[in-house]
């Protein structure tokens, strides 16, 4: 790992788990060592999982319904 | 009172709630139509969350959702099995919003270094709002902002990034769903999270439960970038 550039350009890799044991073992000492590089990691880690949880949506009843009526009228027709 | 045919129906529905997709694909193949039903209540949930964010509109959702599913009935012979079912049918699901946003011409994407997203720019954070993250998705008006940060990715980073950590498909779901390389999904995937990683600690400051110091304020609109 040279320099903290390659903790951004790298983070998705890391998370993909699709690095190299060696390479890995390297990203993960850099951020134990450098406290931005760890801030910048952990804010990265946790974008996906904040957004997930801040956008969860269920689909309502009546959207639900709308499309098995919709299903079953289009599908009857077809046949 | 509840007769013997309601038993076995209910048998027989609890044995299709144990069948895999491909299982429930190989008996719709065979002409049982309980089979398309049964995939069409596993999934009907996550095509309508994923049409409503990229629609950005729930009436337009709703109807992605019905022509998803009818094209899933009608187009059934013309998958082949080599993806999984979920991938096709979000792929299904994703060009059937994407067209009805473009014919709409609800939007004109802003490219992302247009919107400030600089790779070189993302790295110094002073504060690390991680743990924060519970307590700002409890907060309507939080959950509001965020959901708005994502509406903002252009619309190529924004499918991928959904379908990543929205829909927790693996990166080669994803590409299979969309059919791009495996790369480009990551290449997507990581500037859609820098982006919002950004956009996410800038909310932040907005939320006094989980807001900044006013020293770090101070500090982080007087910050400039180490040269390389």
């Amino acid at each position: 790992m040279k320099n903290c550039k390659d903790i951004v350009d790298l983070a998705t890799e890391y998370l993909e788990n699709s690095m190299e044991p060696t390479f890995r073992e390297e990203f993960e000492k850099h951020i134990s060592l450098c406290p931005p590089c760890e801030v910048f990691f952990n804010t990265y880690r946790a974008t996906g999982p904040l957004c997930r949880k801040a956008i969860a949506r269920k689909i309502p009843h009546e959207v639900q319904s709308a499309l098995w009526q919709f299903l079953e009228q289009r599908i009857n027709n077809d046949e | 009172m509840v007769s013997g045919r309601d038993i076995v129906d209910i048998e027989r529905s609890l044995r299709t709630r144990e069948l895999s997709d491909t299982e429930l694909v190989a008996s719709f193949r065979e002409g049982n139509t309980k089979a398309f039903r049964e995939l069409v209540r596993r999934y009907q949930g996550k095509a309508y969350a994923l049409a409503l964010r990229l629609t950005s509109n729930e009436a337009d959702a709703q109807e992605v959702l019905q022509d998803t599913f009818l094209s899933v009935y009608r187009k059934f012979d013309t998958f082949r099995g080599d993806a999984a079912f979920s991938s096709w049918l979000y792929r299904i699901t994703a060009n059937a919003a994407l067209m009805k946003v473009r014919s709409r011409g609800q939007r004109k994407d802003i490219s992302l270094d247009d919107m400030g997203a600089d790779e070189n720019e993302h790295h110094l954070e002073l504060r690390d709002w991680s743990d924060d993250a519970e307590r700002l998705v409890m907060n309507r008006d939080a959950a509001q902002k965020i959901a708005k940060a994502v509406e903002q990715l252009p619309e190529k980073y924004r499918v991928v990034f959904l379908l990543r950590e929205v829909e927790e498909l693996s990166t080669q779901e994803v590409a299979e769903a969309l059919g791009l390389s495996t790369p480009t999904v990551k290449t997507r995937l990581h500037r859609a999270r820098l982006f919002l990683r950004e956009l996410l600690g800038k909310t932040l400051q907005d939320f006094p439960e989980v807001a900044f110091s006013h020293k770090e304020k101070e500090a982080l609109e007087t910050i400039s970038l180490p040269e390389e």
